[in-house]
This record gives C-alpha cells, structure tokens and sequence, in this order.
C-alpha cells in the first residue's frame, strides 16, 4: 500500500499521448489511474481529447454530466467544479466533451489556466488522457506534464504516429529551450550549413550547438532532460514484438539525444475488448485478468523507479 | 572513407573506449539489428537515404575500432584476426574455439541454435573434457559444425587438432 502525498502537496500529472487512434491510449490511461488509485493514490483521470471524449465510456459513467467544455465556455471557473465520482473509490473523472463544436474551440489563454488547473487540484497523481494527433493543443499539454508517456501499438502505422508525435514534441520543445537560451539564430545557421558540420540528427545538432556555444548548449540540454518519456507498447500478441520496446527507447536516445523509458509491454488481452464493449473498466471487470496483473506491475514502475526521481 | 576519428567511432556504436571485443561485436550487431529497412522499431524515424547512411557509418565504426586494436597487439597470426592473445588451435583447441566464438559476439545458446549441438556438449568441448566428449567419428563432426558456425577459414584444420588432442588423452578407442 503506497502512502499518498500530503494535502495540498502538487500532483504528478502524467500525460499520455502517442499519436492516433488505436493503440488503445484511452484504456491504458483510465487502467494506470485505477491501478495506482488501488494502490492507495489518489488520482484524478482528465480526458483532454478535445471533441473525441472516450473516459466516461470506458468507465461507465453515463447521462449528463459536466464536463471540460463547462470551463471553456465559462459555465464553471475551475477544475474541481467539474470532477465526477466514479465506480472507483478513490478516483474522480474530468469528462472531456463529445464535440469540438462543444468545445467552442479554446483560446490559448484558456488552454494555459486549464494546464496550471492541472497542478492545484488536489490529488496524488493525475492521468492526462491526451487527444489522438499532434496538435498544438495536444503537445502543449504533453510538454506542461512534468511525466508524459508515450503508447505505441506494434505496427508501423502506430510506430510511425509515435515518432511523429515525438518528432513534434521534440522540436516544440526545442524551440522553446533555444528561444529561452538566446540560441535560435545559431541553430538555424547550423541547419543550413548541416551536410558540412555532419549534422544528421537532432542530436547532432544539439551537439553543435554545444560546440559552437558550450553556455547555451548546456542551458539547452538541461531544458530537454525534462522531456524524459515513459514507453509502453500496448497490444503485444507475438513474442519477437517485446523486441520493440527497448529497441525504440534506444532510437529515440541516438536521434534525439533524448532518454526514453521503456515501462513495459501489455500483452493484448480479450477480456480488454469484452470490459470496453460492456462500458466496464477492465481493472473493475476483470481483476484477475493478465491485462490487469501487467498493468500493476507498469504502475509499480512508474510510481516508484528504480533509482530515479520523486 | 576511414576518416572517421576512433572517439567518433566509440560514439557511434554507444560504446566506451574500454569495451572488450564482445562488447564491440555485441554493439554492432544490435545497432545493425536496430536500423535494417525491416526492423519496426526504426520505421519512419529515418528515410531510406538516411538509413543507409546510418548504416554505412556503423561499418565505418566497427572497422576503424579493429583496425586500431588489431594495430596494437602482435602480428597477426593466420589463425586470429583480432590478434592479441588468441589461444593456439594446435595446442588448446577448446579454448582456440571458445575465444573465437567471443570475438564473434555469440553466446554458447546461438552457437547451439545454429549447430543443433546442446550448449552443455559445446561448453564441454571448449573446457576440453575429453572424457565426457563422444568417439571421434561424431566428435570430429561437432567439430567440424561449431568451426563452420563460426565462419572460421580452415574447419578441418582445427577437427585435426582436436582429434589429436583426444587421442592424446583418452586413447584410441
């Protein structure tokens, strides 16, 4: 039984994004908010896919019920007005809303207070559920999330989303950092100059930057460190597939210079489908299930690492 | 195109300067593993041009790190292409043999998926228990099998010396 935090103490919020749809993201996120709050968290689920809300379905919650849009459109003023029980004691859902139309698209001033929202409400840990796609909206919240984790499918086209969606973190990120450190200009000289200073990589750009300005390529590689992901590879059925994890993770660190953790593979489980067809969470429905028993041990890693931070 | 500098070449293979020969054969194997066009964990991350690239430089690494270990250790053998040390088929060939499958990079698990020989009659054969090894006409077999499993240039050349060595210790059956 893990102690939870102290009162008023900030949250760990976990951003999990990983490209489009079908990787199974949304199940994975509402599991890792169960499990944790099983293990005596106190956790709060955010379904921040804008116009494609899934949260509330997949943990049975039905009927009217508020939801993120209220706060966009000025009908509540904060996060906590908006949270809902749920069948799981412990754990409270913020809804997202069923359209964009909804959403009366949100200005960037609104996406910020909802960001800084995230970190004052009152809870343990709190489970992103990041929309499909790369949007700017999407990463701003992935880059705000002090924990992001990244959840890929092993097939190409879900490979392919995830590196995409990394890629746009990634550089989002580092145009920031490179603003931030006055480097901008020098980076877009080495950009164009990058066949001759064998720049081939991000990384290598990186490493360029600390050559040419070793201040500023320091000030930069700290900033990047905090974008340290987490790996999950969902819907494992063959075993050359558990491969993929540390393979990737090892990619990631060649071009961008970036530290990926490879949590864990999930192994694809029919009980998921038959919980997700009867509005059940699986962890609920199925407890005994491998799903659940995988998704236990991925918590466990990812509360408490081996060696790593708070 | 061996312009490469040896701290590049350390770099590109994520490896320490430090690194035993196993080290570098297992690094290269899993860096050429992890960008081949098929592998999915690298799909999309680069365009083909820049994945031949990659691979490209892997080669140039791995060569420019043998090239300087090879440099530093006693002239070269016949028998080994690392150099250095290797045991000498014609008087331990078990140990001749196990040293050839490190430098490979292979553990005695692969050897056995590729020959079909179990891992404890290969470990056997390395340790040269001579007692514990079958008669020759399917020893010299095993031998022949592990010597071809790891691609070395005169197989039956170390099937002789250890059938002599047999023959020394255990006798003509």
């Amino acid at each position: 039984m893990e102690t939870a935090g102290a009162p008023g103490k900030t949250p760990r919020v976990w951003a999990v994004g990983g490209g489009k749809g079908g990787v199974g993201k949304s199940v994975v996120t509402t599991s890792l908010a169960i499990a944790a709050t099983r293990r005596g968290r106190r956790c709060i689920l955010v379904d921040a896919d804008l116009g494609g809300a899934n949260l509330h379905t997949l943990m049975g919650i039905s009927g009217s019920r508020a939801t993120l849009a209220d706060l966009f459109r000025r009908q509540a003023s904060s996060l906590s007005e908006v949270l809902l029980p749920t069948p799981v004691p412990g754990l409270h859902l913020v809804s997202g809303a069923g359209s964009l139309l909804d959403m009366a698209n949100p200005h960037h001033a609104q996406k910020l207070k909802v960001i800084r929202q995230l970190f004052t409400l009152d809870a343990d840990d709190v489970f992103l559920d990041l929309g499909a796609g790369s949007s700017f909206t999407v990463l701003d919240f992935f880059l705000a999330a002090r924990e992001a984790v990244v959840v890929v499918a092993p097939l190409p086209t879900s490979v392919e989303n995830a590196y995409h969606f990394l890629k746009a973190a990634f550089f989002r990120r580092l145009k920031q950092a490179l603003t931030q450190a006055g480097a901008l200009q020098l980076a877009n000289q080495a950009m164009e100059d990058k066949v001759a200073r064998g720049i081939r990589t991000p990384r290598d750009l990186l490493a360029e930057i600390g050559r040419v300005n070793p201040a500023a390529g320091e000030a930069v590689a700290r900033d990047l460190k905090t974008l340290a992901p987490r790996l999950v590879i969902n819907q494992v059925r063959r075993e050359e597939e558990t491969l993929l994890g540390p393979q990737m993770a090892e990619a990631c660190r060649d071009f961008f210079g970036l530290e990926v953790d490879f949590l864990g593979s999930l192994r694809y489980d029919d009980k998921v489908l038959a919980a997700v067809q009867s509005k059940r969470p699986v962890l609920l429905a199925y407890p005994q299930s491998s799903f659940a028993a995988a998704v236990d041990g991925l918590v466990g890693r990812l509360l408490h690492p081996e060696g790593g931070q708070p | 195109m061996n312009n490469m500098s040896l701290a590049e070449a350390y770099l590109c293979l994520d490896l320490a300067p430090g690194a035993s020969p196993l080290e570098v054969e297992r690094a290269f194997r899993r860096k050429k593993a992890l960008y081949a066009e098929s592998t999915l964990a690298t799909y999309a991350l680069l365009d083909a041009e820049a994945r031949l690239e990659k691979l490209t430089r892997l080669e140039t690494a791995y060569r420019r790190i043998r090239e300087d270990r090879t440099r530093e250790s006693a002239p070269p053998s016949p028998s080994a292409d690392w150099g250095a040390s290797a045991p000498d088929p014609a008087v331990s060939p078990g140990l001749f043999l196990k040293s050839r499958r490190e430098s490979s990079g292979l553990t005695v698990g692969e050897v056995a998926n590729r020959t079909k020989i179990s891992p404890m009659k290969l470990i056997q054969v390395e340790e040269e228990k001579y007692e514990r090894l079958p008669a020759p006409v399917y020893l010299r077999g095993f031998i022949l099998s592990y010597a071809r499993a790891l691609g070395l240039p005169d197989p039956k050349q170390i099937a002789h010396f250890y059938l002599l060595r047999y023959r020394e210790r255990v006798g003509d059956p």
